[in-house]
């Protein structure tokens, strides 16, 4: 049997090319282009107008919410009055713990020792300063008027008060 | 007429000129790469739908053509993968490899002009025995007479690789028209 090279042989092919294919195809391919760019442009207007949508309802949003939290953070005099009053105990006691936002749970009895305490007096009151609203939250609209009205008693009648209750204060200090 | 590569680029990389090169791009290559495609998926519709796909590609993707190599290797190479994505489907839909062999082996007799050479039907037959990379490469150097450098960076292999799987597509192709064949 005679030994083949292909490499000798002719590089033909047994398959045919249907007539004019090759200028057609060039059209086919030119129109598939055309048409492909139409959609794309479409679809970016679609994109562009979602786009503009999604920012006009955020920035309504965000300045709404913006109006909420400016008219949410105002605080009365009133609470500042109070939480100057528990700023003003020393650290030994629970109120100190009032005072901060961190630990809003305090009892009344131990607010009402702290306010007994004698360190706590008018003149310190009145020289301290205004405290930030923020700690003045942790105090209740009751907690509010009952330390409105030991704010207008004596340090005598203050005193009268405290002995009305059972907790020592004074193991309080020490 | 041939037009210089670098024209076809220059034209391409402008988006007033881009249609022209696209012309001028397909003028240039087109018959090449058809069958080039051909060669590998035998039929005249699926070789044509894939031509027609890797030059929309190669319009809508010249931004990433770095001019590393050849213009005609790169469109090679999109043409190829188009055609090896192809002939993947086909194979599924085959079932298994040898069910895929038998399809396309019959493709080219139903396919060949009725006054072709029967050892061209042969050799298109036994083409379509080889695993598909040894194929790609064959048909490429064999027909297209591209340098293996330019093989090598149209499919990612090296050089020394590449002439090995010639070399054993020769052989594969040579037996295959040895043992089915009564004239030699």
């Amino acid at each position: 049997m005679k030994k083949i090279d292909i490499e000798d042989m002719k590089r033909r092919m047994p398959y045919e090319v249907p007539k004019d294919f090759f200028s057609e195809m060039q059209e086919n391919v030119l129109r598939e282009i055309a048409s492909k760019n139409k959609g794309k442009f479409r679809i970016q207007r679609i994109y562009w107008v979602v786009a503009a949508s999604v920012a006009i309802i955020a920035g309504a949003g965000f300045l709404l919410l913006r109006n909420t939290i400016v008219t949410s953070t105002a605080s009365p005099l009133t609470q500042s009055s109070i939480a100057v009053i528990q700023q003003t105990e020393k650290p030994a006691t629970k109120m100190g713990d009032a005072a901060s936002p961190e630990s809003p749970d305090v009892s009344e009895g131990n607010k009402v020792a702290a306010v007994s305490l004698h360190n706590v007096t008018r003149e310190n009151v009145a020289s301290r300063k205004e405290i930030k609203p923020k700690a003045a939250k942790v105090v209740e609209p009751v907690e509010k008027m009952y330390n409105e009205a030991v704010n207008n008693l004596t340090s005598q009648e203050l005193a009268e008060q405290s002995r009305r209750y059972e907790m020592d204060t004074y193991l309080d200090l020490y | 007429m041939s037009i210089d590569e670098n024209v076809i680029i220059d034209k391409m990389k402008s988006p007033k000129t881009k249609e022209q090169g696209l012309r001028m791009m397909m003028q240039t290559y087109q018959s090449r790469l058809y069958w080039h495609i051909r060669r590998l998926v035998v039929t005249h519709d699926d070789a044509q739908d894939l031509v027609q796909e890797t030059f929309i590609k190669a319009y809508q993707n010249f931004d990433s053509f770095k001019g590393k190599s050849k213009l005609y290797t790169w469109l090679y190479r999109i043409g190829t993968n188009e055609a090896l994505q192809h002939l993947s489907k086909m194979k599924k839909m085959q079932g298994t490899d040898e069910d895929a062999t038998y399809y396309l082996q019959n493709k080219v007799a139903d396919n060949a002009s009725y006054d072709s050479e029967q050892i061209d039907i042969l050799f298109q037959k036994a083409i379509q025995t080889l695993p598909e990379t040894q194929k790609v490469v064959f048909t490429t150097r064999y027909y297209d007479d591209i340098p293996y450098d330019e093989i090598s960076k149209m499919l990612d292999m090296s050089v020394a690789t590449l002439k090995t799987n010639y070399h054993y597509a020769k052989e594969k192709i040579t037996k295959f028209i040895e043992e089915n064949t009564e004239e030699f």
